[in-house]
């Protein structure tokens, strides 16, 4: 969902602005995808297996068996929109569509819309970010996730990106 | 305070002479009824009579009246303002800001630049944002609700190819309003008491940020850009160049955070609030030219609130910053920021007016912007303590979504009647003419008067 320029400098924007394609290189030390916290609500919901699926909006599914699945922002995501400040969530018992505008999230005064990556109804929303907003940059596939639906179709989720994929594309925008 | 009511009254009559779009215009059309009433409802009342029993006697009396009051106040004669005011008046071909002189100024200046803007007659305005090439729509009307609703019309309709082709600049002047970010709350970022007893409206946008001061002495401006290319400084170095080659030195500078500042005491001039969504978004701010410091300070006064009045809330803060307008006539720096623009693409650059505001689309948007449910209920939840500290009254009130849930005192005998309306479950919006009335003796107004005086 959100784009590395986000880090560009205005120098390099300026120059953008005039030439679309140029890109800047982007250098990660650590995984492009982030951390998967095994502690948290998002891995221990059930035993397993998580179907873990990204999209190309830079969220994440985590489907679990019972067919529910935690929605979130990728840690790249996280890091090219900065500091938190408010996460605006939908509301339990929402229908929703893929593609649909879900929420956002404001950062250094820029709202950010959050996508529905699949069809469903919102069971869960995270409450922690009413309190602390700051979760989704410190623990983006973890504490951070926004919220949990009851998935509607689960072929959408094939047709989503796996971890190997996803990070291959991060590799070759970068 | 006397100066500050008279000259904003002006400011207000003015406004309502520019505004396209009255009842009057729509009349028969029901459609419309409800919205036309609402911006009826909003320019009228005291203001609109007093502009009607104006109307005959002419401006001039007013500021006759203003220097008066004026002179009398500061020993002044005719200050810089009232004058300008006063030679608009003689010369109504000059007055107000006239958006055609803008329009055929610029699109002389781009032709004698490059080539000649192609005419596209029979184009709708939607046509022309959902064109692919780098446009520049310039709103006649000085309506708030619709001048957001015309700018997120546009960008909700701006076409997203690869590579993105369709780059907009809107510019827009609205008539004195408050316009808070997407996630605020306008009961702690506003002085909703004073706002509602002169009769400036709060509007929350879709973008986030914190909250701002609109008047006919600033121009809105707003840079639609692919997702990609978004960036919350770029637009802004482009106006510091632009308007520094206007002066031929270094007015404006750009501080750390990407704010527009005033080179030489690094004072805010333009406040800059971001929308990113799918292949798209906006980078719009304020850019103080003329405006009403003044009011923009008493607007945004929180009422030293200190040990009164108290707010729990997780919403986005404001930051307060040290204001001051540029000065610069409102055409010239839309004409100096346009051809900026325009220099930036290799295409020609169509500058397109807009006054299609009778657009079911864009009435709609407007229609949901006026909503209260937007407007305030939409705020997330929160708590405001209020310390009476005459009587010794504590209480504090819980607030979701607008509506005052429940509340917490230590003189519940006073607040027994509200109670019971809360008990029963009736749903009470927190707006003091909605619910003070429940509150027992002499208290009640100046719980109305802290919350927002609309008692």
């Amino acid at each position: 969902m959100f784009s590395r320029s986000l880090l560009r400098s205005s120098s390099a924007t300026s120059r953008l602005m005039l030439n679309n394609t140029l890109k800047l290189s982007f250098r990660y030390q650590s995984s492009l995808i982030g951390k998967f916290n095994k502690e948290s609500l998002i891995n221990t919901y059930s035993k397993g297996p998580i179907d873990l699926r990204f999209t190309e909006d830079h969220e994440y599914v985590a489907a679990h068996p019972d067919q529910t699945a935690f929605i979130g922002i990728t840690k790249y995501a996280s890091d090219a929109i900065g500091d938190v400040t408010f996460v605006e969530l939908p509301e339990i018992g929402d229908k929703i569509d893929q593609g649909d505008v879900i929420g956002s999230i404001e950062s250094v005064k820029s709202s950010n819309d959050i996508f529905a990556p699949i069809s469903g109804e919102v069971i869960a929303i995270n409450e922690q970010l009413n309190d602390n907003a700051p979760l989704v940059n410190s623990d983006p596939l973890g504490d951070g996730w926004i919220v949990q639906v009851k998935v509607e179709d689960a072929e959408q989720l094939k047709e989503l990106q796996n971890e190997q994929e996803y990070e291959e594309s991060l590799k070759q925008d970068a | 305070m006397l100066r500050i009511n008279t000259l904003s009254s002006v400011i207000r009559r003015y406004s309502i002479r520019s505004i396209p779009f009255t009842k009057e215009d729509l009349k028969g059309d029901d459609k419309y009824k409800d919205l036309n009433d609402h911006y009826s409802d909003l320019f009228t009342s005291e203001e609109t009579q007093v502009s009607s029993k104006s109307k005959e006697n002419s401006l001039s009396d007013d500021i006759a009246e203003i220097n008066a009051e004026l002179n009398e106040l500061y020993g002044v004669e005719s200050p810089i303002e009232v004058q300008n005011v006063e030679q608009r008046e003689q010369k109504p071909q000059e007055f107000p800001i006239k958006e055609q002189d803008i329009h055929h100024d610029i699109q002389q200046d781009i032709q004698q630049d490059t080539q000649p803007i192609p005419t596209l007659k029979k184009e709708s305005l939607l046509d022309k944002i959902k064109s692919n090439t780098p446009k520049i729509f310039i709103s006649k009307s000085n309506n708030p609700f619709l001048n957001l609703a015309m700018e997120d019309y546009i960008f909700q309709n701006t076409p997203v190819t690869n590579p993105f082709k369709a780059q907009r600049l809107i510019f827009y002047t609205n008539t004195p309003c408050v316009v808070i970010g997407k996630s605020q709350n306008p009961w702690r970022e506003t002085n909703l008491p004073y706002l509602n007893s002169v009769g400036i409206p709060v509007l929350r946008r879709n973008s986030g940020g914190g909250t701002v001061v609109h008047d006919l002495g600033n121009v809105n401006y707003s840079f639609i850009n692919s997702k990609e290319s978004f960036s919350r400084t770029f637009f802004g170095s482009v106006i510091v160049k632009a308007v520094n080659k206007r002066y031929g030195f270094e007015k404006l500078a750009q501080n750390e955070r990407g704010d527009i500042i005033m080179a030489l005491d690094k004072k805010k001039i333009s406040g800059s609030a971001f929308k990113v969504t799918r292949g798209k978004s906006y980078h719009h701010g304020t850019m103080l030219l003329n405006s009403d410091l003044a009011n923009l300070k008493q607007a945004l006064n929180k009422r030293q609130r200190t040990g009164i009045m108290e707010f729990e809330c997780r919403s986005v803060d404001s930051v307060p910053s040290p204001v001051d307008n540029l000065g610069l006539p409102n055409h010239d720096f839309i004409e100096v920021v346009s051809k900026a623009f325009q220099k930036m693409y290799e295409t020609p650059v169509e500058i397109v007016e807009v006054d299609e505001f009778h657009n079911e689309e864009i009435l709609k948007i407007a229609e949901n912007l006026k909503d209260w449910k937007w407007r305030f209920g939409s705020t997330g939840s929160f708590k405001l303590k209020l310390n009476h500290q005459e009587s010794g009254t504590l209480i504090e009130f819980h607030v979701e979504k607008g509506i005052l849930k429940d509340f917490k005192t230590n003189k519940e005998s006073d607040f027994e009647f509200l109670r019971e309306q809360l008990t029963r479950g009736l749903e009470l919006k927190f707006k003091s003419d909605e619910f003070v009335r429940f509150i027992k003796g002499d208290l009640y107004e100046w719980i109305g008067n802290q919350i927002d005086g609309t008692h």
